[in-house]
């Protein structure tokens, strides 16, 4: 048994392909029409046979709910590893991403919490 | 301040009063990062984080979550992977990255990947060939 595919809850599928290709740089992968929906993934333009990450649509009300306590609280759904975080916080503001935690040292981990204007918070680590 | 940056703030002010062993501990890393290729052992690599071995494991354990062997053997898992995918040989990968032998090679990495090395290469090949 292999981890083929995590997901993220998305509000709107074309404005997070749009953010996670175009703004987080991460590729597009498979793109499958499932009736209102489609089965959308990336990956890591690095590693793209690693895992996928599907944009996965909204269409299940109590997940509507979960996603906003979430968002509210400030708690990220999700963490992406990056190589050189400094530099991707200033490339980021630069597109006119918010952040709702700048560049902060948690110990050996250096952190920042993102929006990813499709309702979540997304953390950045740099190991 | 949302409930997350608090939890943040609380758990950076724990942190704080182990500055020193953290410095140890990325030491370690960091020299790990560096020489993973050289066949190193964790008795190298605890006296570059300037502690013993067993107290390096202990932090590192506690920090990171995972063993200093799990993590140096991860960085040489992705190296192979890598020179693999690249078309360098399976006996050329195995000695640049300082295993021992080519069995201690094979054996690791089937069991990190599913598959030897070969079988590895190959369908990378493939998959190149195809593409092209």
């Amino acid at each position: 048994m292999k981890i083929a595919v995590t997901s993220v809850m998305v509000d709107d599928q074309e404005k997070a392909l749009h953010f996670y290709t175009e703004i987080l740089g991460f590729v597009k992968k498979r793109d499958i029409p499932m009736g209102e929906h489609r089965w959308l993934t990336v990956v890591s333009k690095a590693d793209q046979d690693g895992v996928e990450l599907l944009l996965e649509p909204m269409g299940f009300e109590p997940a509507k709910v979960f996603q906003k306590a979430l968002f509210d609280a400030g708690i990220p759904l999700t963490s992406f590893n990056v190589d050189d975080l400094d530099r991707d916080y200033q490339r980021l503001l630069d597109l006119d991403v918010e952040f709702s935690v700048p560049p902060t040292q948690m110990g050996p981990v250096k952190i920042a919490v993102l929006k990813d204007t499709c309702g979540n918070h997304i953390q950045l680590a740099q190991v | 301040m949302n409930l997350y940056q608090q939890h943040l703030l609380a758990y950076r002010q724990e942190l704080s009063t182990n500055d020193h062993q953290i410095d140890q501990i990325v030491g370690g890393r960091q020299f790990m990062d560096r020489h993973f290729r050289e066949n190193i052992d964790l008795e190298r690599v605890a006296r570059a984080a300037c502690c013993s071995k067993y107290h390096f494991i202990r932090l590192f354990k506690k920090y990171y979550g995972l063993t200093p062997h799990r993590y140096l053997t991860d960085l040489r898992i992705r190296a192979a992977r890598e020179m693999l995918a690249a078309g360098v040989s399976v006996i050329d990968t195995c000695s640049r990255l300082g295993f021992e032998s080519a069995t201690s090679f094979t054996g690791l990495f089937k069991t990190y990947t599913g598959q030897t090395p070969s079988a590895y290469r190959q369908i990378k090949q493939h998959s190149r060939a195809f593409r092209n």
